[in-house]
């Protein structure tokens, strides 16, 4: 292309490198910038280096009274200590605590927050010692080994817990990287295997599973290799929330109103459908039978399943007492009483009309409600322990009179039974004398008649032979019953009852669904884990490999396998926070160096493109080379980084962004085309026509200023 | 007498269609050639072929016995050096003076820079512009003294060969003349060769030595102009005669129009035409 051999190569070689190293100097000198002042921030926060060890936050409005008692704690524990007020951020105080050297130790920093519990308002404490390694959320299984190896390391004073983390105190800030370095290391020699059973699979031998497993790896990868450390500990609080729910939903299930309908049509319905009920008096326009609880607010109820015509759901909205139709007249006394939950009558079934959400009618419906009748069931039962006392001295007093009824009755027998004797021997005396007159013969024959009517199965011997002392023996058993009854505190009862029925969940059948929604929809999104099984492993355990041994000794296929770090390290507070800040600042970097591109490519390449275009030269690609030479050059040289960039997406999008240019530079930046016509016919070479004609032309930027030096009519 | 530029077997296409079609064409030194035909029949491509602006798609150009249609680089910038270009829309550049438009092209060709400015305002001088016009800028002069800049950007130069694109097409008519009295001037003056592509029918007669019709890329008809229009073979010349008689005939102009064709007699000699 003449335009290279023209002389305008090297002006374009000399733009290049003045362009990027300009803008790869205003990159870095920006980030720098930031970085500079974001750690100038830092400092005046969290003081010097090493000068503080933690941020205690305590709530604002007891800011006076927490500055005390930290005085206190250092006069009582930490004799030395000193701290000062920093930032106060969202109503929080940061106090700044600096323990003394000689003071510090892994007892005093496991109990400081032990002793700053009693500081009025005392709402945390982060540990910003400085220099120190920490290895954040150690897994129970190895916290003491690797308490005990990080202890060992070089350079490390001490080590303390806090909460799941392990911090390692170092002696020398200079070593700190080296310490960091020795940690990781110590580190990834552990990582966590999980084994984890789906939701309902439950191992009937845990810890046999796992030590098999143990075995299983040791086998394959060599004694050491892996060592069960399962805990139960992770997610343990969670897990009895979400069981609790469960149950609580079970409860309420059981507790809810049901709705069994009789549809009209099949198939009228599905599950999840929500469904108007209105009072079998009032529900087809009638409003004759009586008045109901609430006409008002519409019974809504979400059907739970359907079977052909048959569907059953649950109340939603609204309460069953809506849909009972009171007396009509004259029993205001009733009406008026109490909640109508409570005055409703306790019937096994209350019928009412279902209608779709828009009015149309769908059959009938019995609704039964569970909680109304056991609480109708205790009402009656407090009602019938009132009375039972009365009825036990009432029994009581009926078995002594009876008892009493049948001594008189055994003793009249006695005298009927000597009267009938009597009898006997006189109509003897009678028959063996051997003259008789007829008046003495027919008494005689009176007699003989009277004993033939009392022998042998007359009511009279019925009567002897009548268990009299057996039931004089039932009515005494009787009544020493009646007598332990109302010995039994029947008041402590009929209390009892009381308070449980004072104490059934007063909600509406409207709340329980609302409750079971919203139970549902929490436990929607969660999921209760199943089984698992944890094994510290070696780096050198494959898991691919692994994994069909697992499933082999567990005899389940089912199972989850994954592997974890067992520990994260990570520097000291301020560390880590520049390290992020230095992030920020390469961030940053790189999204000057791309706007300072794009600016580049508008103010001195788009006229170069515009011209190419013009000229009617296909220099897409040099646009794209050139965009991806300039973004990748001075991303590289103003230290950017843009998290999740790498080279390849630099390269990239600069060459999209001089695609992108090469495409908007006529709009960008216009060329005459009468002026350019005019300088090639006068037999000016194109990069003379740039230099004299399009760039003066141009917009103001380092290719108009690099280009003055050599225009001839400047 | 040996061609200055002789054109064999110019093609153009623009989408396949031809705009300059087969063309065979030669000019000698000093001789002024106008070219005329319709809107859109090529005259303009042809005209930015013979200096590259446009590049011909085949054919052969030759300037005084150098293959134009060859050259590259430093040499193809030499021979358009040679070969001064007059704009139909003036293509001034508008940051630069007056003066230094017309001084640019010999300063880049290595001219010094007094010595390019004094033969610029010698052109200007020779298209009528004085010293109160150099230092302005184009946007400040009228449309005539734009054009009469662009010709003496392109007299400049001292040319072999001028190539005129319609130089009046954009002027008011009030501006038209002075423009046509500058390329009749140049015309009866230069010792350059002149191929001006235009509509005025009056200055062909009157300062053009031969008068071609172009239509759809193909050159029709050429000849001396009174022989032309005098005898038209192709169609383009029986419009272009047509035109030319309805206009002088409507004006009343019959002996304007013989006392033109005298004044063209006195540059070539030729006599006037019984029309």
């Amino acid at each position: 292309m003449g335009l290279w051999r023209s002389g305008f190569a090297r002006d374009y070689i000399i733009l290049a490198i003045v362009s990027i190293l300009v803008c790869s100097l205003l990159s870095g000198a920006v980030a720098l910038a930031v970085d500079g002042y974001l750690q100038n921030t830092v400092s005046r926060l969290a003081g010097d280096y090493g000068e503080y060890d933690c941020l205690i936050q305590v709530r604002q409005e007891t800011k006076a009274a927490a500055a005390e008692t930290l005085q206190d704690i250092v006069q009582k524990h930490l004799p030395g200590a000193r701290f000062k007020e920093g930032v106060t951020v969202a109503g929080k105080v940061n106090y700044l605590f600096s323990i003394p050297k000689d003071k510090e130790n892994e007892e005093v920093y496991e109990n400081l927050r032990g002793w700053l519990q009693q500081v009025p308002g005392y709402a945390g404490l982060t540990y910003i010692i400085e220099p120190s390694v920490t290895a954040a959320n150690v897994h129970p299984g190895v916290r003491e080994t690797l308490r005990r190896e990080m202890t060992a390391l070089p350079g490390v004073r001490f080590v303390f817990a806090n909460g799941s983390n392990l911090i390692a105190v170092l002696d020398d800030p200079l070593k700190a990287e080296e310490a960091y370095d020795k940690l990781n290391r110590l580190v990834e020699r552990y990582r966590l295997l999980e084994v984890r059973f789906p939701f309902g699979y439950s191992l009937s031998r845990p810890e046999q599973a796992a030590l098999e497993v143990e075995e299983a790896l040791e086998h394959m990868w060599g004694a050491g290799k892996a060592k069960d450390v399962t805990v139960a500990e992770q997610d343990e609080e969670m897990n009895s929330f979400l069981t609790t729910l469960q149950e609580m939903k079970r409860f309420l299930l059981s507790y809810a109103t049901q709705v069994e309908m009789e549809l009209d049509q099949p198939g009228a319905v599905i599950a999840g459908d929500i469904l108007t009920l209105r009072p079998e008096a009032t529900g087809e326009g009638g409003g004759s039978g009586g008045e109901t609880g609430d006409t008002e607010r519409p019974v809504l109820a979400r059907v739970t399943a359907v079977a052909d015509r048959k569907a059953t759901g649950i109340i939603e909205e609204g309460d069953v007492a809506q849909l009972i139709v009171a007396p009509q007249a004259g029993d205001n006394e009733a009406a008026e009483s109490s909640p109508a939950q409570v005055q409703a009558p306790a019937q096994a079934a209350v019928p009412a009309l279902v209608y779709s959400e828009d009015g149309r009618p769908l059959g009938r419906a019995e609704v039964k409600s569970e909680r109304r009748q056991l609480m109708a069931a205790i009402d009656e039962g407090i009602e019938l322990l009132g009375r039972l006392d009365v009825l036990a001295e009432e029994a009581e007093k009926a078995a002594a009179g009876a008892e009493e009824t049948l001594k008189l009755f055994d003793a009249a027998l006695l005298q009927l039974e000597t009267l009938q004797e009597q009898v006997r021997q006189i109509n003897e005396e009678l028959t063996t004398k051997g003259n008789v007159n007829t008046g003495e013969l027919l008494i005689s024959a009176l007699l003989t008649n009277l004993l033939r009517r009392v022998e042998p199965e007359s009511d009279v011997t019925q009567l002897k032979d009548a268990d009299i002392q057996g039931m004089q023996k039932q009515l005494r058993a009787m009544a020493d019953q009646l007598t332990a009854i109302s010995e039994v505190d029947l008041q402590l009862i009929a209390e009892e009852l009381k308070r449980i029925r004072q104490h059934l969940p007063d909600l509406s059948d409207g709340e329980i669904g609302e409750s079971l929604h919203l139970i549902d929809r929490y436990l929607d999104g969660q999921v209760l884990p199943g089984d698992r099984l944890q094994l510290l492993i070696a780096p050198e355990v494959d898991l691919e490999q692994s994994a069909a041994l697992i499933k082999g000794v567990l005899e389940y296929q089912g199972v989850s396998l994954f592997t974890t770090p067992a520990a994260t390290v990570s520097p000291d507070a301020r560390t880590t926070l520049f390290n992020v800040l230095g992030q920020v600042r390469a961030t940053i970097a790189g999204i000057t160096a791309a706007a300072l591109v794009i600016l580049l490519f508008i103010l001195d390449q788009a006229v170069l493109f515009s011209t190419w275009r013009l000229l009617g030269w296909r220099t897409g690609w040099l646009a794209a080379g050139a965009g991806a030479l300039f973004l990748t050059a001075i991303y590289i040289l103003c230290g950017a980084a843009i998290p999740g960039a790498g080279w390849p997406h630099v390269l990239a999008v600069g060459a999209i962004l001089g695609l992108v240019m090469y495409w908007l530079a006529p709009r960008l930046s216009p060329v005459n085309a009468d002026e350019v016509e005019a300088g090639l016919a006068l037999g000016l070479s194109t990069a003379q026509v740039l230099r004299e004609i399009v760039i003066p032309a141009g917009r103001p930027g380092l290719l108009m200023l690099l280009n003055r030096r050599r225009m001839v009519f400047g | 007498m040996r061609n200055m530029l002789q054109v064999c077997g110019l093609t153009k296409t623009y989408n396949g269609r031809p705009a300059v079609d087969n063309v065979d064409l030669a000019i000698q030194r000093g001789e002024t050639v106008v070219l005329m035909g319709p809107s859109g029949c090529g005259k303009s491509t042809l005209l930015r072929c013979l200096n590259r602006l446009t590049e011909p798609d085949c054919g052969e150009i030759w300037f005084e016995g150098q293959a134009v249609h060859r050259m590259a680089g430093a040499e193809l910038l030499a021979y358009r050096r040679r070969v001064g270009f007059v704009f139909q829309h003036f293509n001034l550049i508008q940051r630069l003076s007056v003066v230094d438009n017309v001084a640019l092209g010999l300063v880049i060709a290595g001219e010094e820079r007094e010595s390019a400015l004094a033969k610029a305002e010698a052109a200007l001088a020779r298209v009528g512009l004085g010293p109160t016009v150099y230092r302005r800028r184009p946007v400040e002069l009228s449309g005539g003294q734009r054009q009469r800049v662009g010709i003496a950007r392109a007299l400049a130069g001292e040319p072999d060969l001028m190539l005129w694109d319609e130089p009046t097409a954009s002027l008011d008519p009030m501006l038209v003349e002075e423009v046509l009295e500058v390329m009749e001037d140049l015309a009866r003056t230069a010792r350059a060769g002149m191929l001006i592509v235009t509509h005025e029918m009056s200055f062909a007669v009157k300062a053009a030595d031969r008068l071609l019709f172009m239509d759809q890329g193909k050159l029709v008809e050429e000849g001396r102009p009174e022989e032309v229009l005098a005898s038209p073979r192709s169609a383009v010349g029986q419009r272009y005669r047509k035109l030319w008689q309805k206009r002088y005939s409507l004006a009343g102009h019959n002996q304007g129009w013989r006392r033109i064709l005298g004044a063209g007699a006195e540059k070539g000699g030729r006599s006037p035409v019984a029309l």
